[in-house]
């Protein structure tokens, strides 16, 4: 798969523009203005509100769950406030902060491990969908391409998602949700360009490939 | 290197370049190959049942994980702010950095104990949802602070475009109704939006949802034993959006002035 040429070629359209999300050079230029030293607290701030909804998107592909996640943005942020000399300016601010939420996030996961009544959000719905008699693992879309139950397709399609591994979903989400570039995403998630680009294509194969024929033959990692 | 899609249970696509379908459905395909590709996929049923898929799905993703309508730390916490949080006398020993980080904690578990409130108790059950009763009456008692603010018509209408699907705002300005700003809740569904107003001065809650999520996942509760609040409910249905007014007023004030957003020429 040449993805290369796709992402070079000079009629390639314009990647689409992240909303609310500073560029990875942008970035990169605000740390190195201060001259190597440390950011301030108030710089931390500004970058962490700018940066703040890919990490939320970040820890959602995590948790699966989108308010959990919120919590999970406020704890790194704290953290990355409190460990600011550990971040080197110049560096990959977005990366840096998403690699905190990540290990905040799976912490979170193991304490729902241990405590899962407390499951909010994409569990929640999923668990809804259970009781309500909507059938797991049955094809959210019919043989002519109809959705014949939105909510059943909205669980399924989270169903899906979470059947892929975790960087998979960072990429989408990062893609699909955020808007981001690849050079955003490779940013974020400390890939290349075209190894995002791979995961988020190999995803949506294997999501459209889980919707049509339920989930009995979904491979994990994002791949058919 | 092309690859072929294989056949499932309920599509048949026909074999083709997978890699151009890939770059077509990200928006990342060169304008040389769109027209072409566009034209495949015109012939195919399939690929256009494929494309339409995809399209749902993204749909699905956008509406479950959007971004947090939370206002980010900047803009909650200012120097002001965290001196106010701090200790009324400097303990010796603590650094800027000590200081700092405990405001910012207190601060932050202020602002999101209302929505935790809400999601821990509001559960996934029709029966375990909270009363639209209850979600105003905590809102006042929480000083009625939204987690996003609400500051013009086209901040609203794309509000409501991102979370819904459907550009909804205030048709006129009203002199006595002043937006708030955003919340969240699970009244309706687990997407469930919340406009907070003060109408006359007083505070206004309006809950949103889609109308398809409000049949599947049920009518929402109005009161329930306990409820205190002295509020009436007022409710209706706007080109496929269900809203509820929850208003210590006699009449409703923000619903009946909703329609779709048409921006300024």
């Amino acid at each position: 798969m040449n993805l290369e040429a796709s992402s070079s070629s000079s009629d390639t359209p314009q990647e689409p523009k992240a909303r609310g999300i500073v560029s990875s050079n942008e970035l990169a230029g605000r740390g190195s203005a201060q001259g190597g030293s440390r950011l301030s607290e108030s710089e931390f701030a500004g970058l962490i509100g700018r940066v703040r909804p890919a990490l939320a998107i970040v820890a959602t592909a995590v948790l699966g769950d989108r308010v959990e996640a919120d919590d999970v943005v406020q704890e790194a942020s704290v953290i990355g406030l409190a460990s600011l000399d550990r971040f080197t300016p110049g560096t990959s601010f977005e990366g840096w902060m998403a690699q905190i939420v990540r290990n905040v996030a799976r912490n979170a996961l193991r304490k729902r491990a241990r405590n899962p009544a407390r499951a909010t959000g994409g569990d929640a719905l999923i668990n809804h969908a259970a009781r309500s008699g909507h059938a797991a693992g049955a094809p959210a879309v019919s043989g002519d391409g109809s959705v014949p139950n939105p909510a059943h397709f909205d669980v399924e399609v989270q169903r899906a998602l979470q059947n892929l591994d975790e960087t998979s979903r960072v990429c989408l989400l990062l893609r699909t949700v955020g808007e981001m570039s690849y050079a955003q995403i490779a940013a974020i998630t400390e890939l290349n360009e075209n190894t995002a680009m791979s995961h988020v294509f190999r995803s949506r194969r294997a999501m459209r490939e889980f919707l049509t024929s339920g989930s009995g033959n979904f491979e994990r990692g994002g791949g058919r | 290197m092309s690859q072929t899609l294989p056949p499932n249970s309920g599509h048949t696509v026909p074999p083709f370049d997978a890699d151009a379908l890939d770059r077509y459905l990200d928006g990342s395909m060169a304008e040389s190959e769109h027209a072409a590709f566009e034209a495949t996929i015109a012939g195919s049923a399939a690929l256009r049942e494929e494309v339409a898929l995809q399209r749902q799905m993204d749909a699905a993703l956008r509406t479950a994980f959007a971004a947090p309508q939370i206002a980010p730390i900047a803009g909650i916490l200012t120097r002001e702010e965290a001196r106010a949080f701090s200790p009324k006398k400097a303990r010796v020993g603590w650094s800027r950095e000590r200081r700092m980080f405990l405001a910012l904690a207190a601060v932050l578990a202020l602002v999101f104990s209302i929505q935790g409130y809400f999601w821990l108790s509001g559960g996934s059950s029709t029966e375990e949802r909270p009363s639209l009763a209850s979600i105003y009456q905590q809102l006042v008692d929480h000083k009625f602070r939204p987690t996003e603010e609400c500051t013009s018509n086209e901040k609203f209408a794309g509000w409501m475009k991102s979370r819904f699907g459907v550009a909804l705002a205030p048709k006129e300005d009203r002199p006595d109704v002043q937006l708030v700003g955003w919340s969240s809740s699970t009244a309706i569904s687990n997407y469930t939006g919340l406009l907070l107003a003060k109408v006359d001065g007083k505070p206004v809650v309006v809950a949103i949802d889609s109308v398809d999520r409000q049949r599947d996942w049920g009518f929402p509760c109005r009161r329930q034993p306990g409820d205190d609040a002295e509020v009436n409910f007022f409710s209706a249905e706007i080109d496929g959006i269900a809203v509820y007014e929850i208003t210590p007023l006699d009449h409703p004030r923000i619903i009946d002035n909703l329609a779709v957003f048409k921006p300024a020429k």
